[in-house]
Formats: C-alpha cells, structure tokens, sequence
C-alpha cells in the first residue's frame, strides 16, 4: 500500500493506493488491470477500503481517496451534497490523468458512485454498489444525535448498527478497528454526510445507467437493509445481487474475503 | 529609565494562514508559507530578512536554528523565547527593541503549528513543562490545563457571584466574529443556550467555553518605523509594550491577579494612553475565563466587575470594547500557541481590512496574550499598537 496527496481545487486529498511510490507531483502507475475508484462511507476515510486495496492491487490498481473533511484530506468540512462528492471524484480523477475507472463505492460511496455514473456515464466502465440505497432511509433521531455530538451535547456514539450478530459475537476486533476508522474525522464532517445521504434520492434516475453493475449487501444490513440493493438491481437492468449471510452495513470488513473474491470476478468478466 | 520605544518599529506585513486542517503540510511548511505571505503583504523579499524570532510546541528547544536551516536563514538577531502562547506578543516588542537598538532591521515572528491534525492534547493533556523542578508539587497531582484555567474560573463564581452565562457570552460574541471570517474553523452562531448544554470537561467550563483545536500559523514582518512608511501598506506603530511572569508566589498568590495586571499597566504607561482610547482589544481566549480575568486584570473593569462588563455586547466588532474581531480561539484557530494571530488581526484592523467585523475608526489597539496556565504558572504579554 502507498499513500499520495493530490491538490484536487485546493483541497489537499489524500489517498491509498498500490504500486510504487512517485516523486510529489507524479501521478503513480496506474496502468495494472483495471482502474478501481474505492469511495468511502460517511464519516469514514480511504484506509477503511484496506482488504480490498491489499487483495485486489496484485491484479488491479485499486486507489482509494479521503473525500475531503474526512480522515488525512485537508479541510475541515465536508461537502454539502452527494454530488458535490461525485463532481469531487471527477476531479480527483482529472488531477490522476484517469479517464474512465471501474467506480465502486459503500454506502454514501454507493450514492455517489451511481451520482457520479448518472451524470459523467463516459467516465464509467463498470459499478460496484456495496451496503447502499438509491435512497436512505435515515432515523432522524440518528442525525440529530450526531448534530448533538457537534454541538457538545453528548459524546461521539460507538455502536454496533452496522455489524452482524456474528461478527458482533465473534470478531469484536473487526468493530473496534471500525471505531477506530470513526475517530479519524471530525464528527461535524459524519454529521453533514448524514443530512446529504438523507437528501439524494436517486430512485427514478437510476434507470438510465446502462454500464455493467455488481450489488454487494450484507444479509443482516440494518442501515440499508436487502431490501435496497433488490431495489437498485430491479432498476439498473443486468446488475447483479450477491447477498452475503452474517454480513452488514460493514460487508467489507465483516466479510473481506468473499467481498473481494465477488469484485474479482466481477472485474475479470469486464469487456 | 523611562520607555523611548514608542513609535520607533511597526508591524510592516501580517499574514494568517488559512488552513485550519492541513494534514499534508509540516509545522516548517506552514511557517514558511506564513513569512513567505506576512512579507509579501509588506512589500519585502526573504533577502531583506536579518532578524527571526519563532518559538513552538512542535518544535525542540534550539527549533529556531532549525527553522532558519529550513528557510536558508543566517539572521543578525534571533529570540526564541518560549513563554507559551503569549511568545509572538513578547516576540514583537523583542524585535522592535532590537531594530531600534540597531541589532537588525527587518525581523520576522513566525509560529505553524499541525496541532489538529498531528491530535496534540492541547488543553486536556498534561500541562506545558513537566522538566522542571517546581513542577514536582504539582505534577503528581495530575493537574490539566483546562483544570487550572477552571479552577480560576470556580474562584471568580465563588469570589463575585459571576454566572457562568456571562462567560458564555464571551463565547457567543466571538463566534457571531467568526461568522464573518470566510475560513474560521467554526462558523454556524451558538447561544448561551448551547454553551450552557454543552457538556462540562472541567467544572464550570462547558465545551463551548473552550478553546478550539486546529492547524495554522501566521507571521509578522517588523521593521523600523522609517523604513515601514515607505512600504506597502499603512504601518501599524508599536507605542507601548509590557511582558511579566506569574508564578505560586511562595504561596503567597492571589489567583485572580493575574500576569496582565503587571504587563498591562507598563504597555499602558509606556504608550501614554488610557483605556477610552483603546478601540479594539485581542485578548487571549483560550477559555471565555481567560478573557474575563484579563479584562479585569487590565483594568478595562474593576476586578469583580467583568460579568457584568462582558454582557449585553459590549465585546462585539459594534460594541464599546470590539474584542477577537476574528473569532478568537474560542471559534476560529487555536494551534497550540495562538498570540501571533492577536497581533494579525489587530494590525488588519488597524489598517480597515477587516470587511464585514471592521471596528468603525480603529485607531488604538491592545494585544494581549497569556501563555502557560491562569491558576498556576503563566506569562503575560501586552502590547499597544496604533496607525497614527
């Protein structure tokens, strides 16, 4: 694994990445397989992607960012709106000299993956949609509580939500390097995340991506339960579904291995 | 030997820098970026640079000598007398003197600092020192630094009846500040309501009564007065200047005097002017106390009185007294040592740059910075600055 920055309009974005190292201002070799976009949930940073960079940068060139605001990306705000984020990866590939990649996003990721397909198609060649809606359905009790962590009302939650019963009784270290992901941004940034994953509703549009589509969720996913990815597959005609048992919200930590084996495969069936 | 310093040096360029997370710059590089823009501010180059004065919290003890490794400097004048966050104040008077005494002739003060992103535990870590042997009778005690600044704080409630809504106030007005400042690290306005909700790190003060924690840094240029009139900008005149230390006393300390008591009275006497002339203040805030105790200490208000003073706006960019016009640490920056940004923003408002929070006709500015820890030991240093 290597890191770099990229200067993408002035914010200093961070991002992992495998393959040799460059000089500052040289873009890496990214010519490896195919070109994997890896985008972060809300309020998490580019390393929370680490089994996959790690498993698929032996055939690939997996590069996954921190979206501005959050874990080693300059500022300290995120950004307003999912596509703010999906116009961000844009230009993060620009400043990369990529044109097209495989884009492959969990959660907010997801959204801003299909965002992103939606409205720079040419950029695309294929999607991979992990744990995500074409529109969340977020509590409200859930923003405002990280709203009242903004505000010094209460301490930053540290919860289980987004793991299987499994991997809640058997891998609590899997969790805890989670909270670990967590206290890597300021929770300001988790808090407007949330408010525009409960904006975007990208339900009626995504009819119109045509580029081949991979939906990965966990069976046990309380956040976007299976019922969302269903939902994604009937719209965005040929996708695919794999559901994984004792998995959720965290499918790529949760359930590495077989996450990786399903993109693998995904990935070397591409045209 | 009377004072003969005023009007002699001023502040030529300033510079802020804008990062507040900068996660890819070094402590060195956001320094070097801040001389890089306090001299072009000034009109100066790197070249015209013979004095350099710089402490920090990143920065080992001889870090000057490092810092001027970095930047290619072999300076005629160096002071890197750390006294805390009150070091730049200290610096600025240092480096007029020196001007004025002939030791060099352009002098930059410059600090950076990575404390957000590098996570220093700024005010609930361990205090400043550690090394040296007073710190022996308190260390094993587990003293904080937000524990000293809360301690004075609990004296002042217990002393005069303040309320811990008049320190909120403090924190409301300097964020209603940051809301005009385009790259304060926080902007949305807070009430004494979400002060007060806020949770308590150390009683009586609430989250919002703290300081923030952020990367940043700044730099001035100071020069001579004659030379200043003929660069870029409008100088802002160094007219009077005081530093002092406080300390346990032998035991004999009174808590609420703090260091301003002393280094303001001689800032005052050596530029021969009065409280009413004062238009605009920067007051350390690393805690809505600290703002309180020095106000007081400053004999802007009778010792007992700064509740009362502090309430009903008087410390707004268009109240009696403008205070931390840029949000202070309290909303906009606050990178471990943050006296060199008082200096900035009264020099900006000197000069009429401020926009939206300009102080109508500022023509007389105090800086005041704390270093160290009100409650325990801590430095003060004062300074008045003017554009006439």
């Amino acid at each position: 694994m290597s890191t770099k920055y990229a200067d993408v309009r002035g914010c200093a974005a961070y991002y992992y990445y495998t393959g040799r190292t460059t000089l500052p201002d040289v873009v890496p070799d990214f010519s490896r397989g195919r070109k994997l976009l890896l985008l972060h949930a809300a309020g998490s940073n580019g390393h929370s992607w680490h089994y996959q960079y790690d498993h698929l940068g032996n055939r690939h060139s997996p590069i996954a960012p921190d979206l501005p605001g959050h874990g080693r990306s300059s500022g300290v705000e995120g950004l307003r709106t999912i596509q703010d984020y999906a116009d961000f990866a844009a230009a993060f590939l620009d400043q990369l000299k990529i044109d097209s990649a495989v884009i492959a996003g969990r959660s907010m990721g997801g959204a801003v993956a299909m965002d992103f397909a939606l409205r720079h198609p040419g950029r695309v060649q294929a999607l991979v949609l992990i744990a995500t809606a074409a529109k969340f359905n977020i509590p409200k009790e859930r923003i405002d509580g990280w709203h009242a962590v903004t505000m010094g009302r209460a301490s930053q939650p540290f919860t289980n939500d987004g793991y299987s019963p499994r991997t809640i009784a058997q891998r609590p270290e899997v969790i805890r390097e989670g909270w670990g992901e967590q206290i890597r941004t300021d929770p300001r940034v988790r808090w407007t995340d949330l408010v525009a994953c409960s904006q975007v509703d990208l339900r009626e549009q995504i009819a119109r991506i045509d580029k081949p589509t991979l939906i990965l969720a966990g069976a046990d996913d309380v956040v976007t339960p299976p019922a969302d990815a269903e939902f994604i597959k009937g719209r965005i005609k040929g996708s695919r579904l794999q559901v994984f048992a004792d998995a959720a919200h965290n499918l790529t930590t949760e359930k590495p291995d077989e996450a990786n084996i399903a993109i693998e495969n995904f990935l070397a069936e591409l045209k | 030997m009377s004072f003969n310093l005023s009007h002699k040096a001023a502040l030529a360029g300033v510079y802020e820098h804008p990062a507040r997370f900068a996660p890819d710059k070094s402590m060195f590089q956001i320094m070097a970026e801040s001389v890089r823009g306090a001299l072009d501010d000034a009109g100066l180059t790197i070249k015209d640079v013979d004095g350099v004065c710089t402490a920090g919290m990143g920065m080992g003890a001889m870090g000057i000598v490092g810092f001027c490794d970095y930047m290619n400097l072999t300076p005629n004048f160096l002071d890197g007398t750390n006294i805390g966050g009150s070091s730049f104040v200290a610096h600025t008077a240092h480096a007029a003197a020196a001007i004025h005494a002939g030791l060099c002739n352009v002098a930059v003060v410059v600090y950076g600092s990575n404390a957000a992103s590098a996570r220093f535990a700024i005010g609930t870590g361990g205090g400043g020192g550690g090394g040296d042997p007073c710190d022996q009778y308190e260390f094993p005690y587990g003293p904080t630094t937000v524990g000293a600044y809360a301690m004075i704080a609990q004296r002042h409630m217990h002393d005069y009846g303040t309320k811990p809504e008049q320190l909120a106030e403090i924190a409301v007005t300097m964020r209603h500040h940051a809301s005009m400042n385009p790259v304060a690290k926080y902007r949305d306005p807070i009430t004494v309501e979400d002060v007060l909700a806020s949770r308590l790190i150390s009683s009586p003060l609430h989250l919002l009564d703290c300081c923030i924690i952020s990367d940043g840094g700044g730099a001035l240029v100071v020069t001579s007065a004659e030379r200043a009139r003929d660069l870029k900008k409008k100088p802002a005149y160094i007219i009077g200047a005081g530093e002092t230390a406080r300390h346990a006393a032998r035991g004999q300390r009174d808590f609420l005097e703090i260091a301003a008591h002393q280094s303001g009275r001689l800032a005052f006497e050596r530029a021969g002017v009065a409280h009413k002339d004062i238009d605009m203040a920067m007051i350390y805030d690393s805690f809505t106390i600290t703002v309180l105790t020095t106000l007081e200490n400053l004999g802007f208000c009778k010792r007992g009185e700064g509740g009362a003073f502090v309430a009903g706006g008087r410390l707004r960019y268009d109240g009696e007294l403008p205070i931390n016009t840029d949000g202070g640490g309290l909303s906009s920056n606050h990178p471990g040592m943050r006296g060199i940004f008082l200096v900035i923003e009264a020099v900006k408002q000197l000069r009429g740059e401020c926009g939206p929070r300009q102080v109508k006709d500022c023509k007389i500015a105090l800086v005041h910075g704390t270093g160290g820890a009100l409650g325990t030991r801590h430095s003060g240093a004062t300074l008045i600055l003017t554009n006439q």
